[in-house]
């Protein structure tokens, strides 16, 4: 039995998943930012979950990664959003993270332009999910 | 849910009297001294005059196309205030015309804002055509628009992409490319073949694309080895580039990955001509994608397209067929005299900036539309194994 997908439990072995990837150090060795992810309510989801990252030269940085509570406030430098029955097609490859946005399936706020420049790392970004022992709503 | 764009398409010989129908009235031509001087830009010229179309030339696009380019472009343009911009030349000028016209419509944006998930809404100040004069990029058909830009750590391709940035009208009519020299076929057809051959596989791959790459093998395979021995043979030189605008509506609407991530840092690092650095390694990423762990789907799609394409035989394992499908794409090398990589750079060359080239791999989009993954280390392996002419074997 797995971990329910975007639970507090989960966003810590989420991390070690992280920390452990080869091809995500290797793809994101330059990278530097931090990210709110927003799954919004949809199919058996009915609450909005945000998540924070952060992620520094291929690694989760020294802010770490953790499920923001109801009302609370932090400054990213992205914001990546869209409801629930989406990020499960994400994480299911039947969407990639840039083809989620143009498809309008997924929203981001942010330095565009950075984010083009590692789609490969957001790749292993979302290989770390799958890799994860992960529970669905 | 996908989607397949492609521009309004006017194609075959006096393909140019389409223009005969604008209503436009002042046009920004962007193009390069080359054009000028083989006389392409002479035929454009008389056949806008009579229409009374006013006309402003820029004409310093060069190969790999710098952003400062770009902006010193945008600056006439946006002086001249044209209602139509006139792409006429290869890639290079395809890929300035783009964002001159971008930058033109949207002063508020920069370079670094071409990015897909925006609304641009071109089109309410100028349309764009494109003229290509060689046949091969495909940049008359699709949203990408490559810039070279300087850093600290030496030239980088940006790959700026979005759907707003295809061309109103592309019109290809074959009068521009039947001179175009030798080498300059042999390029240009390899960076259509490179083009057709790569997203029939990759992750963003659909069947539109597929239907464009197939007919788009069957003319690259028969026409360009007539194009390449003989230059004025129209029809060639008309299926040619046909076959490159095929090409380009099948990437452009699936994406290239391994080969031309490869190919654009190697442009950037050593300047050569854009179809040799993505042909040359169109063997390799095709033998790199058949092996691994989840090459199946890859094998029966690759092995499937040889056998449409009469490459191999229906009997033939998938495998078995979509290797003859690699030895094809080699036996065409050799028919158009396509330079090997250690004939491009030196081994010194290589092992001076092949960590640094592996680095900027990783960077590029296209490397991550790839069926199967690639680190730096592949990318350093893939290098490697294609200096020394050795197949892929990892």
């Amino acid at each position: 039995m797995g971990l329910l997908f975007a639970s507090p439990e989960w966003v810590n072995a989420y991390v070690e998943t992280v920390n452990g990837s080869k091809a995500y150090e290797d793809a994101a060795k330059t990278w530097e930012g931090d990210f709110v992810f927003v799954i919004t309510p949809a199919d058996n989801l009915d609450h909005e979950i945000r998540m924070y990252i952060d992620l520094y030269h291929g690694k989760i940085g020294p802010k770490g990664a953790r499920i923001l509570n109801e009302g609370e406030e932090v400054e990213s430098e992205f914001v990546y959003s869209g409801p629930y029955n989406n990020w499960v097609k994400l994480i299911e490859k039947k969407v990639d993270p840039i083809q989620g946005l143009m498809q309008g399936k997924f929203k981001l706020k942010g330095n565009m332009g950075k984010v083009m420049r590692a789609v490969k790392a957001a790749q292993e970004l979302v290989n770390c999910v799958i890799a994860t022992d992960t529970d669905l709503y | 849910m996908w989607y397949f764009y492609a521009p309004k398409t006017v194609f075959g010989e006096d393909a140019l009297d389409y223009l005969d129908s604008m209503d436009e009235k002042r046009c920004f031509i962007v193009t390069d001294e080359g054009i000028i001087k083989f006389g392409m830009l002479e035929i454009l010229t008389k056949k806008i005059t009579p229409l009374e179309m006013d006309y402003k030339v820029f004409s310093g696009v060069e190969p790999d196309p710098r952003e400062e380019t770009i902006l010193e472009a945008t600056k006439i343009c946006q002086d001249y205030k044209p209602d139509l911009i006139i792409a006429l030349g290869g890639g290079s000028s395809m890929d300035v015309a783009k964002a001159v016209w971008v930058l033109y419509e949207r002063p508020d944006l920069g370079i670094d804002d071409l990015y897909p998930f925006i609304d641009l809404k071109l089109g309410k100040k100028a349309k764009l055509v494109a003229i290509p004069t060689t046949s091969g990029t495909g940049a008359e058909t699709t949203w990408a628009s490559i810039i070279t830009r300087k850093t600290d750590k030496g030239d980088i391709k940006l790959e700026q992409v979005h759907k707003e940035m295809i061309p109103t009208v592309a019109i290809l009519d074959p009068v521009f490319v039947k001179s175009m020299p030798k080498g300059l076929t042999a390029s240009t057809g390899f960076d259509a073949l490179a083009h057709l051959s790569e997203c029939i596989i990759s992750v963003w791959k659909n069947d539109y694309s597929e239907a464009m790459a197939l007919k788009a093998f069957e003319l690259v395979q028969k026409y360009l080895p007539i194009a390449y021995e003989d230059g004025t043979n129209i029809e060639a030189r008309e299926k040619m580039h046909a076959a490159a605008n095929m090409a380009g509506l099948a990437f452009g609407n699936a994406q290239v990955h391994l080969g031309h991530a490869l190919g654009h840092v190697l442009g950037a690092t050593f300047h050569k001509p854009h179809g040799f650095t993505v042909g040359v390694f169109l063997p390799y990423v095709l033998q790199y994608c058949l092996h691994g762990d989840e090459a199946e789907e890859t094998v029966n799609i690759l092995g499937t397209f040889a056998k449409r394409t009469g490459v191999a035989k229906w009997d033939d394992a998938n495998l078995d067929a979509a290797h003859k499908y690699v030895a094809e794409i080699k036996r065409l090398q050799k028919v158009v005299n396509h330079p090997t990589l250690s004939e491009m750079i030196t081994r010194e060359e290589l092992d001076e900036k092949i960590d640094m080239m592996a680095e900027w791999c990783l960077e590029s989009p296209s490397a991550a539309m790839s069926p199967r993954s690639a680190g730096s280390q592949e990318f350093k392996k893939i290098y490697e194994y294609a200096f020394e002419n050795k197949d892929i074997d990892f």
